[in-house]
């Protein structure tokens, strides 16, 4: 007759690979009789005789959880192999040996792999094979690194022992108190019974009564069992008068302590791990106290780095697409007779301006995308959730609320679906409707525009102010809303599992980075550059023939220009009610970017008309080249001076930065976008001293008026019309309220 | 009391989130047993796993989509009644 040996272990620890390892193409895969579980069988040639290997479900545990685990257990008890492997993740081994126990209770000769020794040995763990295998009772403890075949030829040498002489001799969990002397009681009563000791380990049934496991007890209900059932039940009802504890508990526990015991015994863990590590590291970054500093320290780094890092090359990508590539084609259009078509306009001042009024701030989201990276892979991510979890219960708002939230910086719409981790309805339509005030990664290139065009080496801030007052807004609004229209139940407890800290993969950052920065591109590609020729078309259209011709008529008295303008008197009073201002932000209902994109078209005309200087292919492209390293450099120098900006945030300290083209620092560009804002913002603020409060009212509309089309759409599919047409007119009354506040109230205090 | 049962009283009696470092420290336990208690209490079915794309899975996108790798995991008390939603019309499909 074949014998069998089955292979057992948690999921992920490697059995699959030592199975082909074991039975190479030897195998047959089919499926678990009744069951829609993969059963993978082969044959393993031992000398002269053929062993069949069965790969079993991976589970955790035999108890009657899962379909994998009753599948394991019934193989194992019904068919009763020669032998099980237990597979075993050396560098998770308190996990793993639950189920080891668990195969010594069931009274099987057991073989340890101790699969993944490599990884355990790299995280500092020792393990004593000989320590293991004694405190398990003698039975064989084999290393292996299942992906490389090591250890293969000791685990075959372990089956070959095994077959030739099957043992039971591992120690089982020994069950102390009230719940050893009844599972001894049982045992008797079991051992009674010659039908129950020919199938079962009398002590692992025993166990297994006491758990009240149906699957087992529906197999024994018979007469000759229902005594035995009803001795289990009055043992239970005494384990349970003794202790007060569900015996199914107590004996878990009971195991738990066990494997503590033999890890105590048999594994040297070093002094200092990197989850000891970890964990001073919290009790400093998530302080009640602290926590909350910390995270907005590092969020305002965050944002230094993003916008004054990033600035060297957002202006060398503006002077390449604005300058070199507009110049170019230009050149490129009027030379094939088309300068003065109107396709020309169209491919300029439409996809050029418009695209590439976007494309500009590539450097900027890469920036952006590498800070959170490196907070997300170095683990500080999970810990600013938790952080802000205590917020939000300061708030009386449901602390998982910020994790669709943080979602929320990235992109709106993942942020509406993130909110069915909520259990509650009603939180789930308060945490989705706060959500959209977070300020998501499309809105930030308005703020480095602005930023840099009116504040400077200080736009940081200015980013930093508008991610923080999304969230003290979303804050507020969920205050108000919790304690008067939507009231709900105390939120429920839950546990966070924090991942060690760890040094950041620079693979993995780079990952992140490129897949985020990617959906931008993709973004540029589709809808920008649809809604730029749009844009274009409606801004070639006279709103009046009287006005001008198709592509002659002046912007403003545009279809585009007139329809803004009717819209314009409502922003007055927040200081910029122009046309031009109105425009782009009904387009920015689209999607976000394409508020840049379109003030890149509207102004297109005034940012090139200075920039036609005579120069040969040759000189522009060394031209572009120096600027290139010069941009790198200044990269370096904006990074070292986060230093001494983050150390000027102490009062009465003003340290120096460093500056490695002081004469260049004196010139005002003023052939760009941002260079356009300032006289354009002044105009409609009254004064030039008013622009920047009007810059900074624009900004804060930006950041809480309606959110996208896409967001728009999630909501009502996710809550319906009403909530979602609550939410498109809440956030419209409470950006125009912001934005009129803060020009209003700025003008006040500053002019 | 068992440690298995002082874990969940924990969870439940916790007037906020809770990491599983605070209640390894709290119990006087390591943070491998810490992390295995728990899977027993969710294999019983009292703890619950929350699945941060549990809105979105059948997403084909759902692997990898940047914006839900930032969770960590999170488990809540079982017994409420989580909500069924249906991943229709999901947009990232």
């Amino acid at each position: 007759m074949t014998k069998t040996i089955a292979l057992a272990g948690n999921p992920n620890v490697g059995k699959s690979t030592l199975f082909n390892a074991l039975t190479g193409s030897r195998q047959h895969v089919g499926n678990w009789p009744g069951k829609t579980v993969e059963k993978k069988d082969g044959y393993l040639q031992l000398g002269d005789e053929e062993i069949q290997i069965v790969d079993l479900p991976g589970t955790y545990s035999l108890t009657a959880y899962s379909i994998e685990e009753i599948i394991a257990r019934d193989f194992i008890v019904n068919e009763a192999p020669t032998a099980v492997i237990a597979v075993v993740n050396a560098a998770n081994l308190d996990r793993n040996l639950y189920l080891v126990t668990q195969l010594i209770e069931l009274g099987m000769p057991v073989i340890v792999a101790l699969n993944m020794t490599d990884v355990a040995r790299r995280r500092g763990l020792q393990i004593s094979l000989q320590g293991l295998s004694e405190r398990l009772g003698g039975i064989p403890v084999v290393e292996t690194v299942g992906n490389r075949s090591e250890g293969l030829d000791d685990l075959i040498a372990a089956i070959a022992l095994v077959v030739a002489q099957p043992h039971t001799g591992g120690i089982q969990t020994n069950f102390t108190g009230i719940l050893g002397d009844e599972i001894r009681k049982l045992r008797a009563l079991i051992e009674e019974q010659d039908d129950l000791i020919e199938q079962y380990n009398p002590c692992w049934l025993a166990t297994k009564l006491l758990e009240d496991d149906q699957a087992v007890i529906a197999a024994l209900d018979s007469g000759d069992t229902r005594t035995l059932l009803d001795a289990a039940r009055e043992a239970q009802k005494r384990i349970e008068e003794g202790t007060g504890e569900d015996p199914e508990i107590l004996i878990a526990d009971q195991r738990y302590q066990f494997i503590d015991r033999i890890i105590e015994n048999a594994v040297e863990r070093p002094k200092e791990t990197i989850i000891t590590r970890s964990e001073k590291v919290d009790e400093i970054v998530t302080h009640r106290i602290w926590g909350l500093p910390i995270f907005l320290l590092l969020m305002w780094l965050v944002f230094q780095f993003t916008s004054n890092v990033s600035s060297p090359f957002l202006d060398w990508v503006d002077v390449f697409i604005n300058g070199f590539v507009y110049r170019w084609t230009s050149w490129a259009l009027a030379n094939v007779g088309l300068g003065d078509h109107w396709f020309s306009s169209l491919l300029l001042d439409g996809v050029i301006a418009g695209v590439g009024g976007v494309l500009v701030f590539v450097p900027v989201l890469l920036f952006l995308y590498l800070a959170l990276g490196i907070l997300e892979d170095s683990g500080y991510m999970a810990r600013a959730a938790f952080v802000m979890d205590r917020v939000m219960r300061w708030m009386g708002l449901h602390g998982k609320s910020f994790l669709p939230m943080i979602v929320g910086f990235g992109c709106t719409v993942p942020a509406v679906y993130a909110t069915r981790t909520l259990e509650n309805e009603k939180d789930r339509k308060l945490t989705a409707f706060l959500a959209t005030f977070m300020s998501c990664g499309a809105r930030l290139p308005v703020y480095v525009i602005f930023g840099s065009a009116f504040f400077g080496a200080a736009s940081g801030s200015l980013v930093f102010a508008m991610y923080i007052l999304g969230i003290v807004v979303a804050l507020i609004t969920g205050y108000v809303m919790k304690n008067t229209v939507y009231r709900s139940s105390p939120p429920a407890p839950f546990v966070m599992e924090l991942p060690p800290y760890r040094i950041p993969r620079p693979r993995d950052v780079w990952a992140q980075m490129w897949e985020r920065t990617q959906g931008f591109l993709v973004k540029s590609g589709t809808v920008i550059l649809g809604v730029s020729v749009a844009l274009w078309l409606l801004m070639a259209i006279p709103a009046h023939p009287d006005t001008g011709l198709f592509n002659e008529v002046q912007a403003g008295d545009s279809l585009f220009g007139r329809v803004s303008g009717l819209i314009a008197p409502a922003l007055k009073p927040a200081g910029f009610g122009s046309w031009q201002t109105t425009g782009s932000l009904m387009t920015g209902i689209l999607a976000k970017e394409v508020i840049v994109s379109t003030m890149s078209q509207i102004y297109a005309e005034e940012s090139h008309t200075s920039d036609f200087v005579e120069t040969s292919l040759e000189e522009d492209l060394r031209s572009v080249s120096l600027e290139f390293g010069q941009a790198a450099l200044l990269t370096i120098q904006e990074t070292l001076n986060i230093i001494p900006r983050t150390i000027n945030l102490i009062p009465f300290v003003g340290l120096g930065e460093l500056d490695f083209f002081p004469a260049q620092s004196q010139d005002v560009d003023t052939t760009r976008l941002e260079g356009s804002l300032i006289p354009a913002f002044a105009r409609t603020a009254g004064s030039e001293a008013a622009g920047p409060i009007a810059a900074v009212a624009f900004n804060v509309f930006v950041l809480l008026y309606i959110p996208c089309v896409s967001a728009v759409s999630a909501m009502r599919q996710e809550f319906g019309r009403r909530w979602m047409w609550a939410q498109i007119s809440y956030t419209l009354f409470v950006a125009w309220a912001a934005a009129v506040l803060v020009f209003q109230v700025g003008k006040l205090l500053f002019l | 009391m068992t440690k298995l049962r002082q874990l969940l009283e924990t969870i439940e009696n916790a007037d906020r989130g809770i990491s599983l470092q605070e209640i390894a420290r709290e119990l006087d336990i390591s943070l491998n047993r810490a992390e295995n208690m728990l899977e027993y209490w969710v294999r019983k079915g009292r703890l619950q796993i929350v699945e941060p794309a549990s809105g979105c899975s059948d997403c084909s996108s759902k692997g990898s989509c940047s914006y839900l790798l930032a969770f960590p995991k999170i488990l809540r008390i079982a017994g409420e009644d989580p909500s069924e939603y249906s991943s229709e019309d999901m947009p990232c499909q």
